[in-house]
């Protein structure tokens, strides 16, 4: 092999700088990649979080940061002591990732297990399932605005239709994070794929031999079945988590201009951040938000690695 | 023995009936979507009395209504970002993958470790400084940063199934080639790359309906200013339009009849590549 | 590997100081000093950038009134942008010449340092004063420093529309005014009471489309009980059990009444597009209104705003125009301000946008072309009513002479105390309390504002 590529090499007499750079050229758009639009703004944003304000001038070379001034911690005492939002916004993120990331994977795992019966046509309810999935964010949003709304919804129309008492979903500083959570179950379909592909991976064999051993369904299903599909668990639990920390665009597509709900029951972190940025302008002080809201996902994401002895690898691990 | 037969038939009458009641829940927000799209004006804002079924007439003309030139304008942005993309994300993908899975260098696995690390990383945080170097260039508000940064990699996802599909492939095809003395690039762009068709189809459906559905990227570096109204994308033109403007046409048919516009292309390719698709999805969720 | 690292480490480290050197200090752009010319030549070359609400029917304004100016001037151009967040858009380092600007915000705005004063040009230019409606112009003056930063661009009062053929489905009399049977809050209240009560009335349908936590609606009801300013003269709440707070809370009872009987709806339920959409029989909006609901074929037609009391007042706000600091075309914009309020302007103003127009001669004119006015049916419209009583004005004036850096916090402050008592969430005497409390606390940490 070196021989061969030794020789290769030789051949070309005048070396172009593609061929310098050997195999790393391939992967160098990525290296670039990572370095300009990842490690960068990494590295940037914590530099501009110290500073008070940002206006966008347009009229300077990107190196500079012209606009930004007064170096300082203000950013961080502002976001820890006087900016109440912020307390406020993480709190409504974070309950709705504490009861929507685990509501959505056992309601998914169940229609996983349902469309995983043996029957004709079970093909079609599955793509039927995940069609939801697909609706673009504006439309959902319009969508639902539009189901959900109090006087003029269908939603309210079919309550009070078979006797209830009319909802009032987003216009209640209490309903509004429940009927938002509400919509994801419209969305199952995307987390009960995965569960599908896990349940289609545990042997048949195994379950086979436990049912002669006498164990009943839910023996099975507890014993075995869950127990292989817990990669795919902990891959759910993660991209949820860090999801509803991110989200930011379905609220404002459902609640518009105000974005953030009756009260701002629905002000979600990344919408703070996006509103703090580009709404105030406020770029250091959007900055460190972002920063301390990274801080947090590292934390969850080390912590759900390093807590991961439960996850089930098969033999070898996963490549 | 007939007993259990209709034991087995009962089973499967109930399994049937629970699967096509999930499946109208499911179906539900298209349903609601179409029957408002064809609501007359004042009918479709539930005035004076609201209805799921449209009565009387079915006001197909709505759909009429939807093309007027700012959406034509959308529809246009949309494409090119689309185009642009389709193009490159597999390209860049494909190629570095191709790297990452013949290559043999010593900071191989440092760089790949570093590209799914990425993933991880979460996006508001590179959101700002990304901004303001756009803005440096002077290409906020133009299509350019949805385009970009896709070129340089397209995606840690679509490289990683792509470098696992070409690690797929037999080693011996590449090596052939290299003893005729063909350089690494026409190997790739020879060779492996027709081979990638699978993945390739995968990606470009993929990327297609990500950037037809991208709201959050077009928000932040497109925005509404003098400059870049005439670049907002769709899913950007929309909630401006609809959420933000008041006064136009805001009914919620002419609402719908945009969403049925804008959901049709993406459901028509789901079902068409629902397999591949679905594949896609749990091969980055196992994997990954 | 190692030797890699170390360049990457050393890459990056290289990176971050550079950015730190290349850091400083400056503030928006500044535009250059412009002496005052009010005799531009009428071939100069300036692109202008308007930013008006997000509205079609602002923006539709301001660009018809481009297209006339630009006729005179035929090297200008005219560039309108929607943004809902003027300041916003400002501060992103957007080029700026003619800004929109809400009456009640020419404070704030000028507190910002990003509008120009136009007192000078309207001394150079010997602006007549007299020939507006003055409640209007008055709304342009910062009332702390008392210059003068917004042109009104038309007589915005709050009136009564009312929807005819949803009066005629529920049998009830249209609204009238006339000097023996005027409109007052009684009969208004009459009017919504027997609409609620008829079984033609549609229950998710509301009798008025009011948002009663409006603070310049709100305003209009509560002044008529006397009020002149909620604020004692150290900048302080009204204390309970004064003369103004037992005015004021006659005003403030009046509107959560309205909501409690259901005859209007709360800030949550309330819709701007139920007039238009034939879901309220009547709508309690400025005569701009009146564009969208032609527009939607609705048939109205309107009375003035129901009178209160022996002091009756009508709820007056305008939305005007200003100059932006940093404009580079200072004389350009003054000169297409200058034309809009001049007749030909006006007249544009009031035709293709249906607004009333606020040079006085026009407005009373009853030949001109505003007041031919027709609704969405093309039945004509009782313009007259637009301008009646004009006595009765009254504008942003619960603040008083607050200095302008604080309005902001206490229009905060105003605002969640009119929402929390409107949808009846705390008491009048409860939300008094938390306001006066949440005022003395700002009052405290930044008394630099109150010098």
């Amino acid at each position: 092999m070196a021989l061969l590529e030794s020789l290769a090499k030789r051949k070309i007499s005048r070396k172009s700088l593609f061929d310098r750079l050997g195999w790393f050229a391939f992967i160098l758009p990525v290296v670039l990649g990572v370095l300009i639009f990842s490690l960068y703004p990494m590295v940037v944003s914590l530099y501009y979080s110290f500073f008070k304000t940002y206006t966008g001038t347009t009229d300077l070379p990107f190196w500079t940061i012209n606009g930004f001034n007064n170096f300082g911690l203000f950013n961080y005492k502002r976001m820890f002591t006087i900016d109440s939002e912020v307390w406020q916004s993480f709190g409504i993120t974070f309950i709705y990732a504490v009861v929507s990331v685990p509501v959505c994977l056992i309601l998914s795992f169940l229609i996983a297990l349902l469309l995983n019966s043996k029957v004709k046509g079970i093909g079609i309810f599955r793509v039927i399932y995940y069609l939801p999935v697909i609706i673009p964010t504006t439309i959902n949003g319009l969508l639902w605005a539009d189901f959900y709304d109090v006087r003029f919804g269908l939603a309210n129309q079919l309550l009070t239709s078979v006797g209830l008492p009319a909802g009032t979903f987003f216009t209640s500083a209490n309903t509004a994070l429940v009927t938002f959570m509400s919509l994801n179950l419209w969305t199952l379909g995307a987390s009960m794929i995965l569960w599908l592909s896990a349940l289609k991976n545990v042997p048949a064999s195994l379950i086979e031999s436990a049912k002669l051993d006498g164990a009943g369904a839910f023996r099975r299903l507890v014993k075995i079945i869950i127990p292989m599909c817990t990669p795919i668990l902990f891959y759910n639990i993660i991209t949820g988590v860090i999801g509803a920390l991110q989200m930011f665009g379905p609220v404002m597509t459902l609640m518009g201009q105000s974005g953030a709900g009756p009260d701002n029951a629905l002000y979600f972190f990344a919408y703070k951040i996006y509103n703090t940025a580009f709404g105030a302008w406020e770029m250091g002080y959007a900055c460190a938000l972002a920063w301390f809201l990274f801080l947090i996902i590292a934390a969850l994401t080390g912590l759900a690695f390093g807590t991961n002895k439960w996850v089930y690898y098969g033999d070898g691990g996963n490549d | 023995m007939t007993k259990v037969k209709t034991l087995q038939v009962v089973k499967k009458g109930m399994i049937y009936a629970v699967l096509v009641l999930f499946s109208m829940f499911f179906l539900f927000p298209f349903a609601f979507m179409f029957f408002k799209s064809v609501m007359g004006n004042l009918e479709s804002a539930g005035s004076p009395y609201v209805r799921f079924l449209p009565e009387g007439a079915w006001h197909f003309s709505n759909y009429a209504r939807v093309f007027d030139s700012s959406f034509l304008r959308y529809f246009r942005n949309t494409l090119i970002v689309i185009a642009f993309n389709i193009v490159g994300v597999p390209l860049a993908a494909c190629f570095v993958a191709f790297g990452f899975a013949r290559g043999k260098f010593k900071t191989k696995n440092f760089w790949f470790a570093v590209v799914l690390g990425t993933i991880m990383l979460p996006g508001v945080v590179t959101q700002v400084p990304v901004y303001i170097m756009f803005k440096k260039f002077g290409l906020t508000g133009t299509l350019a940063p949805l385009i970009i940064p896709n070129f340089f990699g397209g995606g840690a996802l679509n490289i990683f199934l792509a470098r696992q599909f070409i690690r797929g492939i037999s080693k011996e095809i590449d090596e052939a080639a290299r003893i005729d003395g063909a350089s690494r690039l026409r190997i790739f762009f020879g060779i492996i790359f027709p081979l990638l068709k699978p993945i390739i189809i995968y990606i470009v459906i993929n990327t297609f309906i990500s950037c037809w559905r991208d709201f959050d990227s077009a928000l932040v570096f497109i925005g509404d200013t003098r400059a870049s109204r005439q670049w907002q994308t769709l899913a950007l033109g929309i909630y401006y339009k609809f959420l933000i403007r008041g006064t136009e046409d805001v009914y919620p048919n002419m609402q719908m009849a945009t969403g049925v516009i804008m959901v049709l292309p993406v459901a028509a390719l789901f079902l068409v590549f629902q397999r591949r698709l679905i594949e896609g999805v749990v091969m980055t969720g196992i994997k990954g | 590997m190692k030797s890699f690292f170390r360049t990457l480490a050393f890459a990056v480290l290289a990176l971050c100081v550079a950015v730190s050197f290349a850091a400083c200090n400056t503030g928006l752009p500044q535009a250059p000093e412009q002496p005052i010319d009010i005799d531009i030549d009428k071939n100069v070359q300036a692109d202008l950038v308007a930013v008006v609400d997000n509205d079609g029917v602002e923006k539709m304004i301001v660009e018809e009134l481009a297209e006339e100016f630009c006729k005179e001037y035929p090297n200008v151009t005219v560039d309108v942008v929607q943004n809902a967040d003027v300041i916003s858009y400002i501060r992103s380092g957007e080029a700026v010449d003619l800004v929109s600007v809400i009456g009640e915000n020419v404070s704030y705005y000028a507190s910002q340092d990003i509008l120009t004063p136009l007192d000078d040009y309207m001394e150079a230019q010997k602006f007549d004063e007299s020939k507006y409606y003055s409640s209007m112009l008055e709304l342009g003056r910062d009332s702390v420093t008392d210059k003068m930063y917004m042109m009104p661009r038309d007589y915005s009062r709050i009136t009564c529309f009312y929807n005819k053929a949803l009066f005629d489905k529920c049998g009830v009399a249209y609204p009238v005014d006339t000097p023996e049977d005027p409109w007052t809050w009684d009969k208004f209240v009459a009017t919504c009471r027997a609409l609620k009560s008829s079984p033609e009335f549609p229950s998710n349908y509301v009798p008025v489309q009011a948002a009663m936590s409006y603070d310049i609606l709100n305003w209009g009801i509560v002044s008529s009980y006397g009020a002149e300013s909620i604020l004692k003269d150290d900048f302080t709440l009204a204390d309970a059990n004064s003369e103004t707070y037992k005015q004021w809370q006659k005003g403030m009872l009046t509107a959560a009444d309205m909501i409690t009987e259901k005859y209007s709806l709360d800030s949550r339920l309330y819709k701007a597009t139920d007039f238009e959409n034939g879901a309220a029989a009547m709508s309690f909006a400025v005569g701009a209104a009146s564009t969208t609901y032609k527009q939607k074929g609705i048939d109205y037609n309107v009375v003035p705003f129901p009178a209160i009391g022996d002091t009756p007042k009508t709820p007056t706000g305008t939305c005007g125009y200003a100059i932006a600091k940093n404009s580079y075309n200072k004389n350009v914009t003054w000169a297409f301000l200058n034309f809009i309020m001049s007749e030909a302007g006006q007249k544009i103003i009031s035709e293709k946008g249906q607004l009333i127009p606020v040079l006085k001669s026009l407005a009373e004119d009853e030949s001109s072309q505003w007041r031919k006015m027709t609704n969405g049916k093309g039945n004509a419209v009782d313009t007259a009513q637009f301008i009646k009583h004009t006595e009765r004005d009254v504008t942003a004036t619960w603040f008083g002479k607050l200095p302008a850096l604080a309005r902001n916090a206490y229009g905060g402050f105003y605002k969640k105390f009119l929402t929390s008592v409107c949808d009846g969430n705390k008491s009048f005497a409860q939300a008094h309390t938390v306001l006066k409390g949440q005022i003395e606390e700002y009052k405290s940490n930044y008394p630099e504002y109150f010098v």
